[in-house]
């Protein structure tokens, strides 16, 4: 099985936000590797760790979220791999619940989120995003 | 149409930008596989490490069609199956102080590309690796534990060290 970890969506997941079911909660499970150094799409000089410019966008995200009524229901760094295998293990896990697509994309596309974002962008490689609708197992 | 030219131009170069976005990795795949045994290793990793509190995160495939190990007969999907042992699986958890915070159906990927897509992902909360252990070794656990395997084609199980966003 192959699995490519990206940093923005592609067309079709973006048209994803306004279609389908756009109001009801959704449980955001993010698989993230970071880079060993961060990069800054402005070319400033940072001796910053890619986790540690991550973790600046982390701290600040939190506001966000609250914004459109979502929250951060964990985040942790990955130890192990109990089950499976992976050639590249991702470094941290994070798991936001938000009220529905719509908010989601109402945050993304709020400027003083877009400000926070240049930190998420200069310290992630890349990761998976799973939308999840909750209950029903 | 000088202008249409040149807004073309730049639609064009806002396009090219946007989609070399600091990524050096963008097209790599990297490969995974799912499995419903762990490997010695992985079940040696339980006897190592600290006692502290982990979550586990289970990205789940289901066969389409259940399969027991005793062969018996089934109309069950796969899913069906796996039902049966994540309800039972509650009592077990709860017996080791361990609780479900996350289940949920995936719906879609919204960011990067999985050649097959998981069905369900469940959160895990466990006390400690040994309360982990203790249920997974336990009769009644084993016995809940052929609907697991019957219902499920494979997975990736994550353990998480829980902090406030602290890597």
């Amino acid at each position: 099985m192959e699995v490519t970890n990206k940093v923005i969506p592609n067309q079709e997941q973006m048209d994803g936000f306004l279609e389908g079911d756009t109001d009801s909660p959704i449980s955001m499970v993010n698989l993230i590797k970071f880079k060993e150094k961060a990069e800054y799409e402005d070319g400033r000089d940072t001796e910053l760790s890619g986790k540690e410019a991550y973790t600046i966008y982390a701290m600040e995200v939190q506001e966000h979220l609250k914004k459109v009524g979502a929250e951060m229901v964990f985040g942790g760094a990955v130890s192990r791999l109990m089950l499976g295998e992976v050639e590249d293990l991702w470094d941290s896990v994070a798991i936001a619940r938000y009220p529905s697509r719509k908010a989601m994309l109402e945050m993304m596309m709020d400027a003083d989120y877009q400000e926070s974002e240049k930190h998420r962008s200069a310290g992630l490689e890349g990761q998976l995003n799973i939308e999840t609708k909750e209950g029903n197992l | 149409m000088k202008k249409y030219l040149l807004l073309g131009f730049i639609l064009i170069a806002v396009t090219f930008l946007f989609l070399s976005n600091g990524n050096s990795n963008e097209n790599e795949y990297k490969v995974f596989k799912n499995a419903v045994t762990p490997t010695p290793t992985q079940i040696a990793g339980f006897a190592l490490g600290d006692n502290s509190p982990f979550l586990a995160v289970n990205l789940l495939k289901f066969k389409e069609k259940a399969e027991y190990d005793d062969g018996r007969e089934t109309n069950l999907t796969g899913e069906e199956a796996y039902a049966i042992y994540a309800d039972e699986v509650q009592d077990h958890l709860a017996k080791v102080g361990a609780e479900l915070i996350l289940g949920g159906e995936v719906n879609r990927l919204i960011l990067g590309e999985v050649e097959e897509l998981w069905d369900v992902v469940a959160v895990v909360r466990y006390p400690s690796r040994k309360a982990m252990f203790k249920m997974a070794t336990s009769d009644e656990y084993i016995e809940s534990e052929k609907h697991r395997s019957a219902g499920l084609a494979g997975q990736l199980n994550i353990e998480v060290l829980e902090g406030e966003f602290e890597f």
